[in-house]
């Protein structure tokens, strides 16, 4: 089964009920309303958790066209969410060769020969475009093909989640609502 | 529980205002009373218990308890004796009826809605959905999440020519029946000792005098 708000909602509302006798009857719509906002703010405390981190590493591809991979639907994806500064500290992959790009210090060094006549492709991450340099030749807008990568990905839904993560966010969310709960009724 | 028998109560009043023909008979034989009027005293005291049970928390009132039609989100409840007892709601069509769920109207017009599926990815009248089995009763007015509701309220209609009451009350029946023949000559001193016996009778009931099952005891969390 997947872990989908109503487990999580059902799960909560059993914390909240031995945690407080006032929030025993709290239903489970209105638990389920809360979880959304209770992931996002899950999603920032993972950004700064290295040991959790290390749990949502992921394999992820991208296209590259005419030399450009648009990582802007990654960062706030229906599946598929990345944060951004991790991207230069791995390596991307040409996914047909497996070679590794290098990266350049600026977009300019792109257009630059490469070392090996031209053997090692180059990488460059402005903002949230990556601009590639194939090693076939020295124009930095021919590349179209896809290129992968491993950061840590983050659950965009309840089911995406690790399962590793699933009772740690759940306690999370329990500690979330509870939390603004205190604050309306002041029953913490 | 056996039913009051209306012959056997009929029977007694008639030995206690010496109406009799023989002992415990329902036969008026003497002229100056008058059967159907005994009937009727009867009948009548059987309903104004009825109404005591239905208006106050008693397990024996569950004899005339009884689930209405199916009702539609916001109608007006039938007409009833009494609380509403309980409200079974189906949760999607073709499904049973399960015991509701209280909240207020505000969370019913929200989960109805469910804009955006905020409260839920289902609709409230989907299978699986959390969002159904939940009402609110305001001003008669029935509203909920679901399919269909019943209410299970009190439907009694007096029936002369038979009582639908527990023989647990035969006593007091007798006391009431009683207490409404002044009219057809029975002595105001018998009248009125019967009045008392039955006000109280009555007064009992509608106090709640049955104890609580210990059944609601055992069940209470101890937290």
């Amino acid at each position: 089964m997947p872990f989908d708000s109503r487990e999580i909602a059902i799960r909560v509302r059993a914390f909240l009920a031995e945690s407080s006798p006032a929030l025993a009857g709290l239903p489970i719509p209105r638990i389920a309303a809360m979880l959304p906002p209770a992931l996002e703010s899950y999603l920032r405390s993972l950004y700064n958790d290295g040991n959790k981190r290390q749990q949502l590493m992921k394999k992820v591809t991208a296209t590259a066209v005419n030399g450009e991979v648009d990582l802007t639907p990654l960062l706030d994806g229906a599946t598929t969410r990345i944060f951004l500064p991790d991207i230069r500290r791995v390596t991307v992959f040409l996914a047909s060769t497996k070679k590794p790009f290098t990266w350049v210090g600026n977009r300019e060094q792109l257009d630059f020969a490469r070392i090996g006549s031209n053997e090692s492709p180059a990488i460059f991450l402005d903002g949230a475009i990556l601009y590639t340099r194939n090693n076939a030749d020295g124009l930095t807008d021919s590349l179209n093909e896809a290129v992968f990568f491993t950061v840590a990905v983050f659950p965009a839904t309840f089911a995406a989640i690790p399962v590793s993560l699933q009772m740690d966010f759940l306690a999370y969310a329990v500690d979330f609502i509870k939390e603004k709960f205190a604050l309306v009724k002041g029953v913490i | 529980m056996p039913v009051s028998e209306l012959i056997k109560i009929a029977a007694r009043i008639n030995w206690l205002i010496g109406s009799r023909g023989n002992a415990f008979d329902a036969t008026v034989s003497d002229d100056r009373f008058i059967a159907e009027e005994i009937t009727r005293a009867i009948v009548e005291s059987e309903s104004e218990i009825v109404r005591d049970l239905a208006e106050s928390d008693n397990a024996m009132k569950n004899f005339m308890m009884a689930w209405s039609a199916n009702l539609t989100h916001g109608q007006t409840l039938p007409e009833h004796l009494g609380t509403v007892e309980a409200v079974q709601i189906q949760k999607y069509a073709g499904g049973t009826f399960e015991p509701g769920e209280k909240t207020t109207r505000e969370n019913i017009r929200l989960w109805r809605a469910n804009y955006n599926n905020i409260f839920d990815p289902l609709s409230h009248t989907t299978l699986g959905t959390t969002l159904c089995g939940y009402f609110n009763l305001t001003n008669q007015t029935i509203e909920f999440t679901g399919t269909a509701a019943q209410v299970r309220i009190c439907n009694y209609t007096p029936n002369y020519a038979a009582l639908q009451i527990s023989d647990e009350f035969d006593g007091l029946l007798v006391a009431g029946g009683m207490s409404k023949l002044l009219k057809i000559g029975v002595p105001t001193a018998l009248v009125n000792h019967y009045a008392n016996a039955y006000q109280a009778g009555r007064g009992l009931i509608r106090q709640g005098a049955t104890a609580v099952a210990e059944i609601n005891e055992a069940q209470e969390r101890d937290d």
